[in-house]
């Protein structure tokens, strides 16, 4: 996964609450409701503030590791993976592949 | 006025006259019945409950009657009645009073959604309340109705109603649902309680009813603010144990208890985490219902 990816969340289609860093999102179209492991609550999180300009993967990855957030780039790809194969979060470039 | 300040014949003629408007909580049901299984029932499992003035305004309008046709004289059945809407099937007239139960439940859960309703009961202790989300079998009435006769106030022991801008539960306090083994559990607990004549081959198996305290239902409008929220699970011959519920497993395992959260939408999914953010989970699970107590009670950092 290149660190010059960009992605972004899809806010407008998704709620989300995060407790310490593990995310449960609401999905306004479908009203399915997904507990996403740890750090999707940081993902989003940052994801949110970076809002519809997105971020880099590199970038986040940065910023989760300056936070203390576990900045392992494994457990962060499938996070992202995950968010990405249910619609959450999209490339800011093109489609996440679904 | 209350159940118990009526006479036997007056309460049947109410029944089967314009009805009895009962106030559980924030809802006013108003009864009619000719089944004198359902007069007894109300006299003796609703006795402190307040009835509302006849001409006053009642939130639902139900019946529970006798089939008509030939099963009034083979295998007479009970029917459950909304307004001239039958959401149930007919069930065995000796199980009229139970059918009663499910349909105030299911009038509740099925209309009122200015509440977050999850299936569960709620007790309350110097104004905190406690959660007990649980599907059917899982050992949550018999803990609720423990824990009230411990001295714990008994908000509801089927539906959980969440009031989002309240942050705050509202009781029912009607009576607790008693399945199976828990009736000898709890006949041997509480001597002195009330519990129904078992109505055996329910749905849910042998099923009797236990009365609330008389605590429980003067309280029956102060609301609880929600503290804890504990899962149980009964399982015959374990030891009790008792572990922390991140909020986040929390979340989904409330959504699986969940009676109007989809119906809701997003204002369920934000009432809910609203819920969680000011709660501590647990789970519990026991083979003892002492030991249970115990525990839960000092985790909880309650006495009662």
């Amino acid at each position: 996964m290149s660190s010059d990816r960009l992605i972004r969340i899809r806010s407008n289609d998704f709620e989300w609450r995060s407790w310490r860093g593990t995310a449960v999102v609401y999905d306004l179209r479908s009203g399915d409701t997904h507990s996403i492991a740890y750090p999707s609550g940081h993902v989003l999180s940052a994801l949110h503030e970076a809002a519809s300009d997105g971020m880099p993967l590199g970038g986040l990855h940065e910023r989760l590791a300056c936070a203390g957030r576990t900045a392992d780039p494994g457990r962060l790809a499938e996070v992202i993976e995950a968010l990405c194969e249910l619609g959450i979060v999209e490339d800011a470039a093109a489609d996440c592949p679904s | 006025m209350r159940i118990r300040d009526l006479d036997a014949v007056v309460l049947r003629q109410r029944l089967a006259g314009p009805g009895l408007r009962l106030v559980t909580g924030p809802f006013v049901f108003n009864l009619r019945s000719r089944i004198p299984s359902v007069a007894s029932g109300l006299a003796q499992l609703y006795p402190d409950f307040e009835l509302e003035d006849p001409r006053g305004f009642a939130d639902y309008h139900v019946a529970v009657h006798l089939a008509g046709g030939v099963r009034r004289f083979v295998r007479r059945q009970a029917i459950f009645d909304f307004d001239g809407f039958h959401p149930f099937k007919p069930l065995p007239a000796a199980q009229a009073f139970a059918l009663l139960e499910w349909g105030m439940n299911w009038c509740i859960y099925a209309h009122a959604h200015e509440f977050l309703i999850v299936h569960g009961a709620v007790l309350e202790h110097d104004g905190e309340a406690l959660l007990l989300p649980a599907p059917p079998g899982s050992g949550k009435s018999t803990l609720a109705a423990a824990l009230m006769q411990r001295g714990w106030r008994l908000c509801s022991d089927e539906l959980t109603l969440y009031d989002p801008g309240a942050a705050a539960v509202r009781a029912l306090a009607r009576p607790v649902s008693l399945k199976n083994e828990s009736i000898r559990v709890m006949r041997e607990r509480a001597p002195d309680a009330y519990i129904s004549t078992p109505m055996a081959d329910t749905a849910k198996g042998t099923v009797a009813l236990m009365r609330p305290t008389a605590a429980s239902v003067e309280q029956v409008h102060r609301p609880a603010s929600p503290r804890w929220v504990v899962f149980p699970q009964y399982r015959a011959g374990t030891e009790t144990a008792l572990e922390a519920v991140a909020p986040a497993e929390m979340f989904m395992r409330l959504v699986q208890n969940e009676l109007n959260y989809s119906t809701l939408r997003e204002q369920g999914f934000r009432a809910l985490s609203g819920l969680v953010d000011g709660v501590e989970g647990f789970c519990i699970e026991y083979g003892d219902l002492d030991a249970a107590l115990e525990r839960l009670e000092a985790v909880l950092g309650v006495r009662v």
